[in-house]
């Protein structure tokens, strides 16, 4: 009975191969679209009293949501020390060459909103750069760290698009990351 | 918002207020008419005959137990047509002159002359034992305006899950999307149900009557249908030569929704063997307002159409359908987050922030979608002597689905993601009554279905062949009626998705899924008093994973979650029992039912221990698991006519849903609802006729069996809302006018609904004023009351 069955059903989905598939399913699969994706950002602290002493620490995911966990550098800064804070690099990684995202938030600075959230006791942030409606935007600022103490700093970047008021509530959450921080 | 439950009476008695107009007769209209169809020789009786009376071209279908029965007849002459398969039709001419009139119906079987049966309706004439609902006449008409999962949540047993204001998507006994399969006009409809933020693609407006069937419908209507089907069937073609048709005006006053839908039917040829129908609905809404603030962005707008060409001959009968449904539907702006923090952030606050509180405006910005939905359908029936009616339906369906999201440097960018399924359909069935009382369908379908996509990689590329074969059967021997039927399907999918996903240079994979399963029904009803009968439904369904379940792999905004589908996901299994009485006739009518549906490999979104770390923050992480789960609940209601101008009605319905494995209630279940409905009439003037005034009390519990780590938030309070209906018809020389106005959530009640996805975000919409307006064009009868 149920070789029957499936013959007829055989026979049926025949028919309906031969009404549909005339044309060969011949399709490239799209390329990957990952243009929204940021796995790579990069802060730079130099030292204000002395502009020699650079340090770079990198946030990285380099396959992007899911997969393998990102691989986080801890922040070393000295204690009571002043440091110029800069967003050097966001970047997709995933694609080749890598896609530098830092203009094209730069260029929309009016639509984005850096915030930054240290742990308690460790330094302190003053926002240095503000876009064209005189609201902070965040890529630079002042970092001043406290005595020696480990703790954490959350950086997050928010995207604003029309709704940008200089506090962080509006928009939503285009990366929001944490790095261990030592101030020794 | 008024709906009635499986309950013809009451349909029967606005009918019967049909024929009051049409006869503009003022006199004495409270008389009666009933019997039964019976077979003249075996006098068996005969259910699923369809009677009319000609002198208003209503017909209805009779119900199980052969009995038919009209209230509120003026007195007048009238004549009844009575036809059913394999008999010869009948047409009695009587008398109404006393408040009660028996006339029972016999009908003669016929050997060669089928081609005489009235094959006006030509939805599949099997009728299934299993519980099924109604909306039409008045009711259809004071859901116009709202989306299908609006319009159905009237019906107990039925809700609609929600994302925002525009998109809504019906819930039949706890389950939905994949597992809730909608006809629109006789084909199964084909859409990218693969969230709950894909509402169906269909425009209520076609309708003329929507069906419910509650609970596993496999048998019948393919795999997939564990929560029952949704048949949303248009007027049968009339092929009488005369233009005419209505227009249909709904204005609402909360999102400044206007729409109208025009129909204009006429029938062609020497005999009026041809006839054609063309509707169409322009639909445009803008913003929804909560009690104290409109959402921004949630308006949306609806362009659709649809043609019918039929053809009536003395061998065979043909139709020809062809629709289009499209689309633009805007998401709250509010809605939009990028991670956990937004989502608390949003819950934590008691409404959205005041940049994402609008005016009322109709600008669509992103995020959006855009979908459309064409199909064409050609069926052919030919009558087969004795033996029944074949036939043979092609169908071909495209669904496109654009989806615009919140992006940088969105100016001149297009979609983040779009879907291109198409879809066809063949089948071939024989409506059959092979021996007197045995009535029956078998059949073939055959299915193929194609997707592609651009841009974000969520549903891959895939190429699918379903086959089935089923057969039915209905015997009814007196009082006792019993249903057996039989199914069996097959599924071939092929997806093409890229072994590593995000890495364009990785290779191409085809995974490969074979799936099939036999599905069955089981039957009977008994007919405890003429107009009381207990029926019984036991069936088993099935249906594969869904393409979504077993290939998603991302982040989720709406919900702030990553869902990880998994590929050796297996088949759905369900035995479901329904056992319901019901009374139709008198006073007092009601039905009660209740429900179990055992579920094997039941699909869900299990949470993972360890959230997924993203540089938006971390996620929560869901994966779609299978476990056991079981469905059980109630569905209630109940009327009380006081006399012929007031009544009053209740319903009730509630789901239980656990899964076995842990014993915890399952998510996104719909809570208790009760509804309480008073209707007043006033009587009739010469001008203006069958006024009413509905009152609608709706009661939601909180549904508190949801844990709080099973959720996000708290799930939302009970709430009360109060719904107002006055209809009336207007009569202006020979014509009429339908015209209601309507006030939904009459006392603006703040509240949220545990079933909208967006209750963690906003409010549910205020209090709304509909006003509807039917406008008839050429030479009408009351179509619809």
């Amino acid at each position: 009975m149920k070789t029957n069955t499936k013959l007829s059903l055989i026979a049926f989905m025949a028919f309906s191969l031969a009404i549909s598939s005339c044309k060969k399913d011949k399709k490239e699969l799209p390329p990957v679209d990952e243009s929204e994706l940021i796995t790579t950002i990069k802060l730079q602290f130099t030292n204000a009293s002395n502009a020699t002493d650079i340090k770079t620490y990198t946030w990285r995911d380099i396959d992007g949501d899911g997969g393998a966990a990102p691989v986080i550098e801890e922040i070393l800064l000295a204690a009571n020390t002043n440091y110029n804070m800069e967003i050097v690099k966001i970047l997709n990684e995933t694609t080749t060459p890598p896609e530098d995202i830092t203009e094209e938030i730069a260029e929309e600075d009016y639509d984005h909103l850096f915030v930054y959230k240290p742990s308690a006791d460790l330094l302190t942030l003053q926002i240095t750069d503000k876009d064209k409606n005189n609201l902070n935007v965040g890529l630079m600022g002042l970092v001043t760290t406290g005595a020696a103490k480990n703790g954490t700093l959350q950086v997050v970047l928010r995207h604003q698009p029309g709704v940008k008021d200089g506090t962080e509530a509006p928009g939503s959450t285009d990366f929001d990351i944490t790095f261990n921080v030592k101030v020794q | 918002m008024r709906v009635k439950i499986g309950l013809k009476i009451w349909l029967i008695s606005n009918i019967i207020i049909a024929i009051t107009f049409t006869n503009a007769l003022a006199q004495n209209c409270n008389n009666l008419i009933f019997g039964t169809i019976k077979d003249a020789k075996t006098k068996e009786i005969l259910p699923g005959a369809s009677i009319s009376i000609k002198e208003v071209k209503q017909f209805s279908i009779v119900e199980e137990d052969s009995h038919y029965h009209f209230n509120q007849l003026c007195n007048g002459k009238y004549t009844l047509q009575i036809s059913f398969v394999g008999y010869q039709n009948k047409d009695i001419s009587f008398e109404i002159k006393k408040t009660a009139t028996e006339i029972n119906v016999f009908l003669t079987p016929i050997s060669s002359q089928l081609s005489q049966v009235n094959v006006q309706g030509q939805v599949a004439l099997h009728k299934l034992l299993q519980t099924q609902s109604q909306i039409k006449g008045k009711d259809l008409e004071l859901s116009q305006g709202l989306s299908l999962g609006e319009a159905l949540k009237a019906i107990p047993g039925l809700s609609s899950i929600q994302t925002g204001p525009s998109i809504s998507k019906p819930v039949i006994h706890g389950l939905h999307s994949n597992r809730v399969l909608i006809y629109n006009n006789g084909v199964r409809l084909e859409g990218q149900q693969w969230g709950s933020e894909h509402a169906p693609e269909i425009d209520p407006f076609i309708a003329n009557q929507i069906t419910v069937v509650k609970g596993a419908a496999s048998v019948l209507y393919g795999s997939d249908a564990l929560g029952g089907v949704i048949l949303v069937e248009p007027k049968p073609l009339e092929f009488n030569k005369t233009l005419k048709g209505n227009v249909n005006l709904v204005g609402m006053s909360n999102n400044g929704m206007g729409a109208i839908s025009t129909l204009v039917e006429d029938a062609m040829g020497k005999n009026a063997n041809f006839a054609w129908r063309l509707q169409s609905t322009v639909k445009i809404a803008g913003n929804s307002k909560t009690p104290d603030y409109y959402m921004q962005n949630t308006g949306f707008n609806e362009k659709n159409a649809a043609l019918t060409f039929g053809y009536k001959g003395d061998k065979f009968n043909a139709e020809l359908f062809a629709s289009t449904f499209n689309t633009k539907l805007g998401i709250f702006t509010g809605s939009h987050i990028g991670s956990t923090t937004d989502l608390t952030n949003a819950i934590n606050q008691p409404e959205p922030l005041a940049i994402y509180q609008s005016n009322l405006n109709y600008k669509i910005d992103r995020p959006y979608q855009n979908v459309s939905h064409n199909l064409v359908k050609l069926k052919i029936s030919y009558p087969l002597g004795d033996v029944g009616m074949l036939h043979a339906q092609y169908s071909t369906q495209q669904n496109n689905r654009e989806e615009y999201d919140v992006v940088r440097g969105s100016v001149g960018k297009g979609y983040q993601l779009k879907f291109d399924l198409n879809t066809q359909n063949a089948e071939i069935c024989l409506d059959h009554s092979l021996l007197p009382g045995l009535q029956g369908n078998m059949g073939l379908q055959g299915m193929y279905q194609q997707n592609y996509y651009d841009g974000r990689d969520l549903i891959p590329f895939f190429t699918s062949y379903n086959g089935g074969i089923f057969l039915i059967e209905k015997y009814t021997k007196n009082k006792l009626s019993v249903e057996g039927g039989l199914r069996y399907d097959y599924k071939y999918m092929q997806a093409r998705v890229r072994q590593n996903r995000k890495d364009s240079k990785s290779p191409e994979i085809q995974p490969k899924f074979n799936f099939d399963r036999v599905s069955v029904t089981l039957g009977a009803a008994y007919q405890i008093l003429s107009d009381v009968k207990w029926s019984n439904t036991l069936a088993k369904a099935w249906r594969p994973p869904a393409i979504n379940e077993l290939f998603s792999d991302g982040l989720h905004h709406g919900s702030a979650s990553y869902e990880k589908g998994d590929i050796n996901l297996k088949e759905e299994s369900s035995l479901n029992f329904t056992s319901g009485i019901s009374k139709t006739n008198g006073k007092l009518t009601g039905e009660i039912s209740a429900y179990v549906n055992h579920i094997d490999n039941y699909i869900y979104l299990k949470p993972d221990l360890q959230p997924v770390l993203t540089v938006q923050g971390a996620f929560l992480a869901f994966s779609y698991t299978q476990v056991n789960a079981r469905f059980t609940g109630v569905d209630f209601f109940t009327q009380y006519q006081f006399n012929n101008f007031f009544k009053t009605a209740i319903k009730y319905s509630l789901v239980r849903a656990y899964n076995l494995a842990n014993n915890k209630h399952l998510e996104f279940i719909p809570p208790d609802k009760i509804s309480l409905i008073l209707q007043a009439k006033i009587n009739d003037t010469k001008k203006v006729k069958n006024t009413s005034l509905d009152v609608t009390i709706n009661h939601f519990a909180k549904q508190w069996r949801v844990l709080a780590a099973q959720d996000f938030a708290p799930t939302p309070n009970p709430a009360t809302l109060v719904n107002v209906d006055l209809s009336s018809q207007i009569f202006w020389g020979k014509n009429h006018f339908n015209i209601s106005l309507s006030c939904i959530n009459a006392f603006n009640t703040r509240y949220r609904d545990y079933l909208n996805r967006f209750r963690y975000y906003a409010d549910e919409t205020g209090r709304n004023f509909i006003l509807r307006l039917q406008v008839p064009i050429g030479k009408n009868t009351p179509s619809k009351i």
